[in-house]
């Protein structure tokens, strides 16, 4: 975080809550910075004026969210922690507070006072010393199978009810073992709770709706006996200490975000001083650093963790003001780098601005800029980036290499809970762009062109091994999107009961594709409504969405529907499909400027002519 | 440098408690206010620590339940 240069205070924000300048507002606390994280009065004066505000609306570029919190401890001195964290990745929560210790009960549905809205997202705080009691000093053999039982049974309450549930794990005692015969049991309490850690990311590897929440690694790191404040703990059952409920907070936002807001697409890395200490052009390729020794294997760090980025399907992207030459027989040759050129889904190596170079590197890879993030280690350039580009969010890469790992663990916004087989294959595929690219020239006409991808489409329906692809796709699927309705995977699955989901998957000659389109049909008696028609940005220039309509037009004749109802809702992002339903044969039945109504009556159904150019088949639609 | 501590102290309240609950503690320093429960006072130690870098223990935080308490357990912590 940077320090803020304009400070806000209390009174400030009353003036705004009292003008009802919510996005000024929020905007203050999201852009805050080191200042406002740390002071706990203005946390408290933000969350207090947030919290009494009678606001109904949304607030532009911020997510409103209701979060359930069930505890075995006082975890309200952190919640202005927790709200800020939440507020600065652009979500605004509202907490409703479950009675102490109790769990089973609202999990099960038997406990009054539940919300009546319901929460977007529950938070299982399982403070260790509250589960462990009297556990915690008398060695017991029977101790880990009973927490065990209890905290299976919890989580898989917790995974039954339907919404997405943050776990966290439990941190370690502020004292360790009492006794060295203490170490070396197993059912003494420090082993045990490891054990139960263990447990608790089994159960999320298996039931997608949990969320582990790390707070034992942090923990760690700050010292137990920071962790928790003894005094704090046993006055008043305060489960955090001071120094750490920013820390938990930030943590617990980093899991939150992406269960609602998709994830930054693309890093792009400056070189010199980033992925190696030095410069290339004048240190030469002997004189550069990065290795296994320091500082060489701090910058070798910081490769690894690109590397483990681009894995789960992060694109990382080089921009550098070098002779490109010397960078690319760098890549190649040297025996010291993680990152070779074919790990860089694309790159801008020349003497020219940072930020153009940005704009032209968004182009390439047909993402927008408020999809990527820019590593740097020169102030200047950050600061270009930032003026000229507010979209993309901007790192400064540390001069110093011992800063390297904090900058690691603080990286924001790339985070991903689940990864899916496309989302590994991706980078993979837009390297093959620049293959297909050759071949557009080389065919001269689109048509041609297309006919040479021999492109196969895979049309299924109601494909239920595919809920997490077609949430995913609803999230982070922006362009080619008539209605930008969001879904998580626990709302697909809903769907998937009462409404027509269908997949489109592509592949050519180049690559797989995956999963890369999707429609949401609403069915009554003979008329239809498409609820969603998205297509990722993977398909564009191959006019298979035309194709993919006709399609599902005709699952719907077939499935004796004779009128189809669709919209088209405008964003600041789906301009280019603002003619869509009317290409597709729909007629505007309402809306000029803002949401528009389509109509379209499936009498004598023609395939388009295109469809000659694809093969085409389809499982499940029957 | 009691009005200073005084002049502080308030900000801290405002801060957690806004300044309505604040101007009517401040009206009656010896007793406590509904708005000012158990939670929201830990908070507001919280924000006095931080603010005066002090620290109160478990049994001066249960003690300075009024503005008048808090006050003079601080004013003695920070030499005064």
């Amino acid at each position: 975080m940077r320090e803020d240069a304009d400070a806000i205070d209390a009174l400030t924000l009353e003036a705004l809550a009292a003008a009802g300048d919510w996005l000024a507002f929020f905007s203050a606390i999201r852009d805050g910075g080191e200042r406002l994280a740390r002071d706990v009065g203005l946390l408290s004066a933000a969350f207090r004026i947030a919290g009494t505000a009678d606001r109904e609306d949304a607030v532009l570029g911020f997510r409103d969210i209701r979060v359930a919190i069930l505890r075995n401890a006082t975890v309200e001195p952190w919640l202005p922690h927790a709200f800020a964290a939440l507020v600065r990745r652009g979500l605004i929560p509202r907490f409703w507070l479950g009675d102490y210790a109790v769990y089973e009960g609202y999990l099960m549905g038997t406990q009054p006072g539940w919300p009546e809205a319901e929460p977007d997202v529950t938070f299982l705080y399982l403070d260790p010393e509250e589960l462990v009691g009297d556990g915690a000093f008398l060695v017991d053999a029977a101790l880990p199978g009973a927490i065990a039982e209890r905290l299976s049974s919890l989580l898989s309450l917790a995974a039954d009810s339907g919404r997405p549930t943050v776990v966290s794990n439990l941190t370690p005692p502020a004292h360790g073992f009492r006794t060295v015969l203490d170490s070396q049991l197993r059912s003494s309490w420090p082993n045990v709770r490891q054990e139960l850690n263990l447990l608790i990311v089994e159960k999320a590897e298996t039931h997608p709706s949990l969320v582990v929440l790390d707070l034992d690694g942090p923990a760690s790191r700050i010292g137990a006996s920071n962790a928790r404040d003894t005094g704090l703990y046993l006055g008043s059952h305060v489960p955090f200490g001071r120094d750490f409920m920013p820390v938990i907070a930030d943590a617990f936002a980093a899991v939150v975000a992406p269960i609602f807001l998709p994830p930054r697409k693309c890093v792009v890395v400056d070189a010199d001083n980033t992925l190696w200490g030095g410069v290339l052009g004048e240190d030469g390729p002997e004189g550069v650093k990065v290795g296994l020794e320091y500082p060489g294997s701090l910058y070798r760090r910081f490769q690894l963790f690109l590397k483990a980025l681009i894995d789960q399907g992060t694109l990382v992207a080089l921009n550098s003001k070098n002779n490109e030459s010397d960078v690319v027989d760098f890549l190649g040759s040297s025996p010291d780098m993680v990152l070779r050129e074919k790990d860089f889904a694309a790159r801008r190596i020349n003497w020219g601005d940072k930020a153009s170079n940005i704009r032209g590197l968004a182009a390439d890879l047909n993402i927008g800029l408020d999809a990527m993030v820019f590593v740097d280690d020169s102030a200047v350039e950050c600061e270009l980036v930032r003026t000229l580009l507010p979209e993309v969010l901007v790192q400064e890469f540390p001069t110093a290499p011992l800063g390297i790992p904090d900058f690691i663990e603080r990286f924001p916004d790339v985070g991903v809970l689940r990864v899916t087989a496309e989302d590994r294959a991706r980078a993979e595929s837009i390297r093959s762009n620049v293959q297909r690219e050759k071949l557009r020239t080389e065919a001269g006409d689109l048509d041609s062109f297309i006919r040479s991808l021999e492109i196969q489409l895979h049309i299924r329906c109601q494909p239920t091994d595919l809920v997490q692809r077609i949430a995913q796709l609803t999230q982070r699927t922006n362009q080619f999107n008539l209605t930008t309705r969001r879904y998580t995977d626990d709302d697909i699955r809903s769907l998937m009961a009462a409404t027509l989901v269908v997949t489109l998957a592509m592949a050519d000659k180049f690559s797989d594709y995956g999963t890369i389109g999707l429609a949401l049909v609403r069915m009554e008696g003979s008329e239809a409504e498409i609820d969603t028609l998205l297509l990722s940005c993977r398909a564009f220039g191959r006019e298979i969405e035309l194709v993919f309509v006709d399609e599902i037009l005709k699952v719907l004749v077939a499935r004796g529907v004779g009128m189809v109802l669709a919209d088209y809702l405008p964003t600041g992002k789906n301009a280019m499909v603002a003619d869509f339903w009317e290409k597709c044969g729909f007629e505007r039945v309402s809306g000029a400027d803002g949401p528009v109504r389509f109509r379209r009556e499936l009498r004598d159904l023609t395939p388009a002519g295109i469809a000659s150019r694809y093969v085409i088949n389809s499982e499940g639609c029957e | 440098m009691s009005q200073d501590i005084d002049a502080r102290l308030r900000g801290s309240f405002e801060q957690v408690l806004g300044p309505r609950v604040t101007a009517e503690v401040l009206a009656k320093p010896s007793v406590g206010h509904p708005d000012w429960d158990s939670v929201a006072h830990i908070s507001l130690v919280m924000a006095v620590e931080q603010a005066f870098g002090v620290t109160f223990s478990p049994e001066e935080a249960g003690l300075t339940t009024s503005y008048e308490a808090l006050r003079d357990t601080l004013t003695r912590k920070l030499g005064g």
